[in-house]
């Protein structure tokens, strides 16, 4: 499954990207359902409806949605850092990993279900915006690895800063 | 000397960040007059900017700041850009996260640079604290280090002074810490009828 998750108009989007419309193998996240309610910290999805957050809008089904082999990440680039909703739906997906802390290349991550739920292999993220600054971007670069560390070692895929979604982003 | 201190937990109750805030407003006592704001609440701007210190204090979520946090930020720069306030106060942050290492903050807190070098004002210093959850599961020796680089932090805060970010952890071994910590979500789970295996192997409801 290829997971395309942008915070770009919906409509305008499937307009840029026919091909990408009705296609079993694709599966698009936008905040398109309705608007996203913000993560309150709950841990319920790890210690009380795991893998399910209990936050009672479209998109408490993030920990198991917002997973696939391949997901590409469109994103406006705030502060160094991804924009409102694109935050919200990996702050919305926690429950896709466990509350439990392991050690691994020497720093606590969590520890992940293996082989459950089609981890990430390939996790690409594209950054867009047309001033974004030398610090932004390191910002968001180490962010970009500290994500990847968190998905799983053996997650691979590139980070990009761009200036146009509708002519850089390959889909 | 007025500190606004913005709480970027979205907890209503047992949030670290609200404990770290009435720590730090105990500490300073009567060199400061502490206003509080939260960041679910993006209101009261004026009072907000009538500060001479900005001080965010949020919990580390996916590695970053929480979104409604990122949505506060927006909206007091959209503000600070319609309404440019006379003074500029100095920003500072202070991030915990559940992970022993405080400097897996570092990104999280850069943002907050990054904000204060969008609007212009003067970015000073964040704290990353390491294992702030679990701070009182931890036997008391565990906690010296973490206090002295909280009361360094407050001292810059104070005489509104820049440095190097300072990142903490707990002064136990790592693999301590992670038995600890992860003893701690048994008698949780068990409160709620789950076992370990529930969690390593549920079975969400699909919408």
């Amino acid at each position: 499954m290829k997971v395309v998750v942008h915070d770009l108009d919906p409509e305008e989007f499937l307009k840029a990207f026919p091909g990408l419309k009705n296609r079993e193998d694709v599966r698009i996240i936008a905040e398109s359902e309705g608007s996203i309610r913000n993560c309150i910290g709950c841990f319920s999805c790890w210690i009380k409806t795991p893998m399910q957050c209990i936050i009672k809008d479209s998109y408490n089904d993030m920990p198991t949605r917002f997973v696939g082999e391949e997901i590409i990440v469109i994103s406006r680039c705030v502060y160094g850092g991804y924009s409102r909703f694109i935050k919200n739906l990996f702050d919305r997906s926690i429950g896709s990993g466990t509350p439990f802390f392991e050690i691994r290349n020497g720093e606590l991550k969590h520890v992940l279900r293996e082989n459950k739920d089609k981890r990430t292999s390939n996790f690409n993220v594209y950054m867009y915006g047309n001033n974004i600054t030398h610090r932004e971007k390191e910002m968001m670069t180490g962010l970009y690895i500290a994500n990847k560390a968190n998905m799983g070692p053996k997650t691979t895929g590139e980070l990009h800063f761009i200036n146009d979604v509708y002519k850089e982003v390959p889909l | 000397m007025k500190l606004a201190m913005i709480m970027g937990s979205p907890k209503g109750r047992g949030s670290i960040s609200a404990h770290l805030i009435e720590e730090m407003t105990a500490a300073i006592g009567d060199e400061g007059e502490v206003f509080v704001f939260n960041a679910l609440r993006p209101e009261q701007f004026d009072k907000v900017l009538s500060c001479d210190r900005l001080v965010f204090v949020f919990p580390l979520y996916y590695d970053s700041l929480p979104s409604h946090v990122i949505s506060y930020l927006e909206q007091l720069d959209a503000f600070i850009k319609e309404y440019p306030p006379e003074k500029k106060p100095s920003v500072y942050a202070v991030c915990n996260l559940g992970f022993y290492e405080g400097y897996q903050t570092k990104w999280a807190l850069g943002r907050i640079q990054c904000w204060a070098e969008a609007v212009g004002f003067p970015w000073k210093v964040g704290l990353g604290v390491g294992a702030g959850p679990f701070t009182i599961h931890l036997p008391p020796e565990a906690r010296k280090k973490t206090d002295e680089w909280k009361k360094h932090f407050l001292q810059l805060l104070l005489s509104d002074t820049a440095g190097d970010n300072i990142y903490t952890e707990p002064d136990i071994p790592k693999e301590m810490f992670v038995e600890i910590a992860n003893a701690q979500w048994t008698p949780q789970l068990e409160a709620n009828g789950l076992t370990v295996d529930d969690v390593m192997n549920p079975h969400p409801r699909q919408n």
